[in-house]
Formats: C-alpha cells, sequence, structure tokens
C-alpha cells in the first residue's frame, strides 16, 4: 500500500487555543483510517486543514507528493479532497439532485452530464426520497447520505467523512457501514472521524487517536483500543473493546 | 384537457401571452404618448432588474450600489459622443466594458465581505463616484448635467422620433438581458451561485471557486447595467450625477423591482417593474407639488408591506400557489399520496 | 500653520464626539439584533425635528430637551422593531437590508409631506458664540453638543455594564440560548437595543440643532458618517463606534482645511472602503 496523504507536523492555533498540536500521521491509498477522540480534540479541525477550510499554523499536508497546505478548498477539491460536514451544510434552498449536481461539477462541464452523474451518485448512496424536493423535509439518514453523495460527486481520491453516523439506529449504522465499505471498493480512500466504537472497529485498517490537539495514538484498531492513554481519555477501561 | 399533460403546449401558450403583451404597446400608444413612453421604462426597468438580479438574486449578494454602474455606462457613452463623436452603439459597448473593468475594481475590496458588509461597500462606491463625477465638471459639467448632443433622428445615432425606436431597442436589450440572466441560471454558473449563496463554505469544498462564481455574476451584471446606463441618456437627453448615481433614484429602484416581482426568477423583474413603474408614475402625476413625497411614501409603504408578506417576491407566492394547488389536484386525482410536504 | 493644524484636530475632536454617538447605536443595533439599521440617519432627523418642534413651541433648549427626544425616538424605534424588524429576523438578508431601506424612505418622505422640504434653523442665544483659549477657537454649540454626546455616551456605558438590564442585553448578544436558559427573554432585548439605538441618534440630532439646519433629507448627508464610523470602529462594538467616531471626525477636519470642501468626503470614503477592504471586523469589532 502506497502513501497517498501525510501531515507533516501540523499545528493550527486560533488565538491562544491551540487546537491541533504537531499532528503527524500518514494515510495510505485506499485504507480507512479511522480517527477517534473526545470532543474537542481537534478531529474536525484536522479536516478542515486538510480540505483548506483553515490554513495550518505551521507544518505540512501532503497530498502524492506535493503539498497542499493552505490552498483554498476548491483547488484541493480538484485535486481529490472532499469532506462532508459535522453540522449538516447542506443547500437548503436547491432541490436534493441540484445538491449532488454542484459537485458533479467539479468533473463535468457540461451540466446536462453533471445531472446524470450526480442521479448515478445518488442511486449509488442508496437514496431514496423523492429527488425533486428540499433537503429540509429529509430525515438524519437521508440528509447523511444526501452529504455523503454530494462530496461522492465531486469524484474524490480521499474522502472525510466527518461524524456522518451521529444519531443513527444500530440498524441505520450497520447500512452506513456497508455504504462506506463499499465506498473503499471503488478505491476511495477513507478517513472516518466516528464516535460509534462499533462502527470505527469493524470499519477501519488503521485508526488515530486524538486528545487536545495532540495525535495520542496510531495503529491497528486492537493496538489503539488497548493503549492506555485512549483509554484513559476516551474509551473508559469498562469498553468491550478493551481487551483485559 | 389537462394542460399539465401537455408541457409543451402550455410552454407555447405563455409564450404567446408574453409576445402579445409585449408588442401590444407599441400597436395600441400613441408614438409621442405618455403610455407609450412608460411602457418603454417598464422595459428598462425590468432589465435594470434584471442585471441586478444575477448578482442580487442568483447569488444573493444584495448590491445597493448598482448606480455606479449605471451611471459609468451612462456616461461613458455620452462623453465618448461629446467628444470623440463616437457613435452611441459604440458607446453601448464601451459603456458595458468600463462598467465590467469598474465591477472588477469593486470585487477586490467587496467580495470577501458578507451580508450586510457587502451592501454597505457597494453604497461606499457608488457615492465615490456620484461625488467624483460631481467635482470633476470640467469634464461632466458637474451637478448642472450633461446633454446629450442632439444629432437628428435615425437608426445610427440611436436617437428616434418619438418612443417608438426607444421601445423596440429597450425590447432587444431586455431579451438580451433575459437571455443572459436564464443562461447563467440553467448553466453551472448557476448552479454555483446558488450553492455559494446556501453555503459558502460547503460549496468551497465541493469544489466551487466562489470567487471566480461571484466575479463572473458580477461582470455580467455590470456590463448589462453599463449598457442600460447609455439607452438611458439616449432615451432622456439628459444625464446628471445625483440621478444617474443615484442611491434612490436607481440602486433602490432596480433592486425593488426585483424584490417585487421575485428574487432569482427570470421574469420576475418585468413583473415587479410593470407594477411598480406605472404606479411611480401614476402617483408623481397625482400628487405634485408639495404633496410628490407621497409617491415615496407610497413605495415605502408598498415595499415594507410587501416584505413583511411575500419576501422572496410575487412570483414566488404564485408558484408556490400552482404548486400546491397541483399536488392536491395530484393527490386527489391519484390513488398514491405525495410524500413529503 | 500648526495652529491651523492644531485647530482642525480639535475641530475634528469635538464633531467626532458627535459622530460617535450618533452611530453607536447602529453599532448596538448591529451587535446585539444582527440588522444593519439603514434607516439610522433617518432617526437622527427625526430627532432633530422633535427639538426643533419643542423649541419653537415652549422655547426650550435643544440641547435640555435632548432626554425629552430621546425619549421620542426610543418609542418610536421600538414600536419599529416590534412591528416590523422583529418579523423579518429570520427571514432572507435582502428583506432584512430592504425592510429597514423602506423604512427610511417611508420617514423622508413623511417628513416631507409634514415639514415641507424647507431648511429651518432653530438658533440658541449661544448659537454664535465663541470661546477663545489661546490661539484657538472652538464654537459654543459644538463644544456643548461634545459635552452633551459625552455624557449620553458615559451613561450608555453605565447602563451596559452596571445594570442588570444592559447585562442582559450583552448576554443576548453574546449567547442567545443561554440567555433564554437564564430567563432573558431576547425578543424585549431587541426592542430594548434598538429602541436605544435609535434612541441615541435621535438625542444626538437634538443636540447637533443648534449648529446645523433640520431638513426630511439631512440624513442622507449623515448616512455616509454614521456607516464609516460604525464599520471603522467594528460592527457590534460600542467603544470602537466611540473611538472611530473621533478618528472620523479628525480625519473629516483635517480633509476640510486641506482639500476642496466637494472632495471632503470622498476621504471619508476610502477610509471606508479600505477598512472594508482590509479589516472589515474593524479597530475593535467583535
Amino acid at each position: 500500500m502506497s502513501e497517498i496523504l501525510r501531515l507533516e507536523k501540523v499545528t493550527k492555533r486560533f488565538g491562544g487555543l491551540v487546537a491541533v498540536s504537531a499532528a503527524s500521521f500518514a494515510v495510505n491509498q485506499g485504507e480507512i483510517l479511522g480517527i477517534i477522540g473526545p470532543n474537542g480534540a481537534g478531529k474536525t479541525t484536522v479536516f478542515n486543514l486538510i480540505v483548506g477550510l483553515h490554513k495550518p499554523t505551521d507544518g505540512r499536508i501532503v497530498f502524492n507528493g506535493r503539498e497542499i497546505q493552505g490552498q483554498p478548498p476548491h483547488k484541493i477539491a480538484r485535486l481529490g479532497i472532499t469532506k462532508t460536514f459535522q453540522t449538516i451544510s447542506l443547500f437548503n434552498d436547491m432541490p436534493i439532485l441540484d445538491n449532488v449536481v454542484v459537485g458533479a461539477l467539479l468533473r463535468h462541464k457540461k451540466v446536462g452530464d453533471a445531472v446524470a452523474e450526480a442521479r448515478r451518485t445518488l442511486a449509488k448512496v442508496g437514496f431514496d426520497p423523492d429527488i425533486t424536493s428540499s433537503p429540509g423535509d429529509l430525515g438524519l439518514v437521508d440528509r447523511a447520505r444526501l452529504e455523503v453523495a454530494r462530496a461522492l460527486a465531486t469524484g474524490p481520491s480521499i474522502l472525510l467523512l466527518d461524524e456522518v453516523m451521529a444519531g443513527l439506529t444500530p440498524t441505520e449504522v450497520k447500512v452506513a457501514v456497508e455504504m462506506i465499505r463499499g465506498l473503499r471498493h471503488e478505491g476511495i480512500t477513507l478517513m472516518v472521524v466516528e464516535h460509534n466504537m462499533r462502527a470505527i472497529m469493524s470499519l477501519s485498517d488503521r485508526i488515530v487517536a486524538f486528545n487536545h490537539g495532540a495525535k495520542i495514538a496510531d495503529g491497528s484498531p486492537e493496538e489503539v483500543s488497548n493503549h492506555p492513554d485512549v483509554i484513559d481519555s476516551y474509551l473508559g477501561a469498562d469498553s468491550e473493546y478493551v481487551k483485559r | 384537457m389537462n394542460p399539465a399533460q401537455n408541457p409543451d403546449r402550455l410552454k407555447f401558450v405563455y409564450w404567446a401571452i408574453l409576445a402579445a403583451v409585449l408588442l401590444l404597446p407599441p400597436l395600441i400608444f400613441e408614438n409621442r404618448g405618455y403610455y407609450l413612453r412608460i411602457a418603454t421604462l417598464v422595459l428598462m426597468f425590468a432589465g435594470l432588474g434584471g442585471a441586478w438580479n444575477i448578482i442580487g438574486g442568483f447569488a444573493n449578494q444584495v448590491s445597493l450600489g448598482h448606480a455606479a454602474f449605471f451611471g459609468v455606462g451612462a456616461y461613458t457613452s455620452t462623453l465618448l459622443l461629446k467628444f470623440f463623436g463616437i457613435s452611441p452603439w459604440l458607446g453601448m459597448v464601451a459603456a458595458a466594458v468600463i462598467a465590467g473593468l469598474l465591477s472588477l475594481m469593486i470585487a477586490v475590496p467587496t467580495f470577501r465581505l458578507r451580508g450586510h458588509y457587502f451592501a454597505l461597500g457597494t453604497i461606499a462606491f457608488a457615492e465615490v463616484l456620484r461625488v467624483l463625477f460631481l467635482y470633476f465638471k470640467g469634464i461632466t459639467e458637474g451637478p448642472v448635467g450633461l446633454s446629450v448632443p442632439y444629432l437628428g433622428d435615425s437608426f445610427w445615432h440611436f436617437q428616434f422620433r418619438g418612443n417608438l425606436g426607444y421601445y423596440f431597442t429597450a425590447l432587444t436589450l431586455l431579451s438580451l438581458t433575459c437571455f443572459v440572466a436564464y443562461r447563467v441560471k440553467v448553466g453551472r454558473l448557476g448552479y454555483q451561485l446558488r450553492a455559494l449563496s446556501n453555503s459558502h463554505e460547503a460549496a468551497e469544498v465541493v469544489g466551487v471557486d466562489t470567487y471566480r462564481a461571484k466575479l463572473w455574476a458580477s461582470l455580467l451584471s455590470s456590463m448589462l447595467t453599463g449598457a442600460w446606463g447609455t439607452f438611458y441618456a439616449q432615451y432622456l437627453y439628459f444625464i446628471d450625477p445625483d440621478t444617474v448615481f443615484g442611491f434612490w433614484t436607481f440602486s433602490v429602484k432596480m433592486a425593488m423591482v426585483v424584490i417585487l416581482g421575485g428574487l432569482g426568477t427570470i421574469w420576475g423583474p418585468l413583473v415587479g417593474s410593470a407594477i411598480l413603474i406605472p404606479l411611480d408614475e401614476w402617483t408623481s402625476a397625482v400628487f405634485t407639488g408639495n404633496l410628490s413625497a407621497v409617491s415615496r411614501l407610497i413605495y415605502g409603504g408598498l415595499l415594507i408591506a410587501l416584505i413583511l408578506w411575500q419576501p422572496r417576491g410575487l412570483l414566488f407566492w404564485f408558484t408556490e400557489m400552482s404548486e400546491r394547488r397541483r399536488r392536491k389536484r395530484r393527490s386527489l386525482g391519484n390513488p398514491e399520496t405525495e410524500t413529503g410536504a | 500653520m500648526i495652529t491651523n493644524f492644531l485647530q482642525a484636530i480639535f475641530n475634528g475632536i469635538l464633531t467626532g464626539g458627535v459622530y460617535a454617538v450618533v452611530s453607536v447605536g447602529l453599532s448596538l443595533v448591529f451587535g446585539i439584533v444582527d440588522v444593519v439599521n439603514f434607516a439610522q440617519p433617518e432617526f437622527l432627523m427625526m430627532g432633530m425635528f422633535v427639538a426643533y418642534f419643542l423649541s419653537v413651541a415652549t422655547g426650550l433648549d435643544p440641547i435640555m430637551a435632548s432626554p425629552l427626544v430621546f425619549l421620542a425616538v426610543f418609542l418610536f424605534g421600538a414600536l419599529v422593531q416590534r412591528l416590523l424588524i422583529q418579523r423579518v429576523l429570520n427571514a432572507p438578508l435582502v428583506a432584512q437590508i430592504f425592510l429597514t431601506v423602506a423604512v427610511a424612505m417611508v420617514m423622508v418622505s413623511g417628513a416631507q409631506l409634514l415639514f415641507g422640504a424647507d431648511f429651518r434653523s432653530a438658533p440658541t442665544f449661544y448659537t454664535t458664540k465663541a470661546v477663545h483659549l489661546g490661539p484657538f477657537q472652538f464654537n459654543l454649540p459644538q463644544i456643548l453638543a461634545f459635552c452633551a454626546s459625552s455624557i449620553m455616551a458615559l451613561l450608555l456605558w453605565i447602563f451596559m455594564e452596571r445594570t442588570d438590564l444592559g447585562r442582559s442585553i450583552k448576554a443576548t448578544a453574546q449567547n442567545r440560548t443561554a440567555a433564554i436558559l437564564m430567563g432573558i427573554n431576547p425578543y424585549r432585548m431587541y426592542v430594548l437595543a434598538f429602541a436605544i439605538g435609535t434612541g441615541l441618534a435621535g438625542a444626538a440630532g437634538a443636540v447637533i440643532l443648534p449648529y446645523s439646519y433640520v431638513f426630511p433629507t439631512i440624513g442622507h448627508d449623515w448616512g455616509l458618517i454614521m456607516f464609516t464610523v460604525v464599520v471603522l470602529g467594528g460592527l457590534g462594538s460600542v467603544p470602537g463606534a466611540l473611538l472611530a467616531g473621533l478618528i472620523i471626525g479628525v480625519i473629516q477636519s483635517l480633509t476640510s482645511v486641506y482639500f476642496p470642501t466637494q472632495l471632503q468626503n470622498l476621504v471619508v470614503f476610502i477610509v471606508f472602503i479600505v477598512t472594508l477592504a482590509y479589516r472589515p471586523a474593524g479597530l475593535l469589532g467583535r
């Protein structure tokens, strides 16, 4: 497996607050990297730094051999990295289909082609409701699906999923996990932030754990879930994922 | 026959009605008369509204300073005519180009601004131009204003006897404006503008170059506005900074027409203009002298009422009504019920 | 040479103090209600007319009348907020902007209908008086206006920082949900903030009456200054507006000495645009 993305000592300061502190880790082509940690640990900030919504205070982000830190998000999307939003940022004043068309327009010049691609993508994620209605009418699961569809339509090499399973029932989580695995089959590299440990453990090839903006563990799911710092800060000694 | 079952026929009917409505005034009104003049002004404000709509309606960048482009357009062609004898038609092209360049200049400081800040920035620019054009009397004659030199009625001179020639010119320019607006709306740019007006961040993350999209919208909007400025100068034969760069006279009015008719729609500006301009003229005619402020008062009152009742404009209200009726009809006639609202 | 320069600076501070108070209301409203009141200049105009008619009817000095004027404009502002602005708080941006623009329209034309377009003035016994300090001359009405403005600014500060009501308003701006949980009614806070903001503009109108003409469209002349001040100071920052008011006053004063009068406002515009371009949050903005 070859490395596709690497963060080197990436730091982000907001005024006096250090959101991310010297984070260094790599992601391999085609793998699913899980990212875990308590709230406020800097996970979303790391995503934002990668896609270009923030500029790192320090450090480098290297994608396929070239440095991308500080580039605007639309350029990074063009290069092949995009994300979904934790607080869902759908285009509520546009029909559902149009939301995905916007993403598809990145790789398809003609609107007609983009619309066709958008339809295909929505089918791929198993989207069922009426695509001419407004996103505001959707339930949580479908909204998450739409977010993923929109990001997927941009034809990314790396897709960052930020807590897409938040609020889902166990059945829905299973469906989501299947969908994410399906994405990997297409050759997309995935970085997944989730609090749902079952999902993360079953999905991830590797896991990176964060706390207070710093990476505290990096390795296979078994290694990370038994790491003392991870247990202390996040899992808790009673967690079923901790081997006794 | 249910018209919904035959959309092509319905479309044809709509276009036929539109054509009839637009071609009616020159047929029934006197060439030099008052009514044809109002009709021409309706077309002009529909065009101005349509141009404003491209960035104010499609991209939700509320500009309160579009008079900047309008005034620059009006002065460009008039000064070119006055000093170099250049035909106003060429002047119109130059006007559009200069207005476009101006919008690019303005874009740099204002595009990072959102919402209210952007509106304030645009007001400032229009005011700067107004002050500058008032000040440099040597070129622009200042507050006294500039008369468009009378060269004789001819197409080449862009001067017509009566209103007829102007009406058809306006109709052509309006068609161009609507065409541009339509192409923007259904094309890539339209999708990008709608996306960024919903969420700048999300649009960027899925690959929309928001700066470029707004720049294009601003460019198209300002160029069209500049061209209309030339039209205005040639129609009214007289321009002065306080009017053509005026906040109330043009900036607010061209936006109001769209707000009334329907933000982000193609026909909204025409609908809004068809209501507002005759109303404006009528109140000005009825309430003269000391009571001239009444027309403004009515305007303002109407705008308030409209915003409280239907902030998106009449066409939205109309389409919502017909959507609801259509859904009702569908669910009544269909054993399967509609999902969603 | 240097006397002219310093005189211009002092004059600028005097007028700047008034600019500050006129604009602080605008900043307050944006900071708390999140709406830019494009009709703020018209509330100034309204205050001037109220003071004018009080003066004509009762002989009451405009500056002494400013508390009454504040009250009158305060009540009107409260009505506008409660009946109109409240209804568009969640509406699209265009609606919010154009609502206050329409209110401005209505106020100007209303004034034109009621009072005609004539320029009026309410000269007082001190309108033409001046104070001489060394080589410098200060016009008494301007000094008094500055003093009155300073008192108003102080009262505002005391209100916002030291009273429960003022702190409730600030709390609502900082964290609406938390404020609601604390039992604060945000809508009432909005009405209060808007009413205070417009009331201040009205009161400022009263104190400038001794040296200004009043006419229905006077708002237009003041609009630019107001908006520049609040943007420079930072929309939403009360101390910012106060500081920026002084700065703009000085800039304008210096410009009028060294540049032709018609361009006097051009520099202010440029400051406006530059601030928007490079530091939209203003000097002390949130």
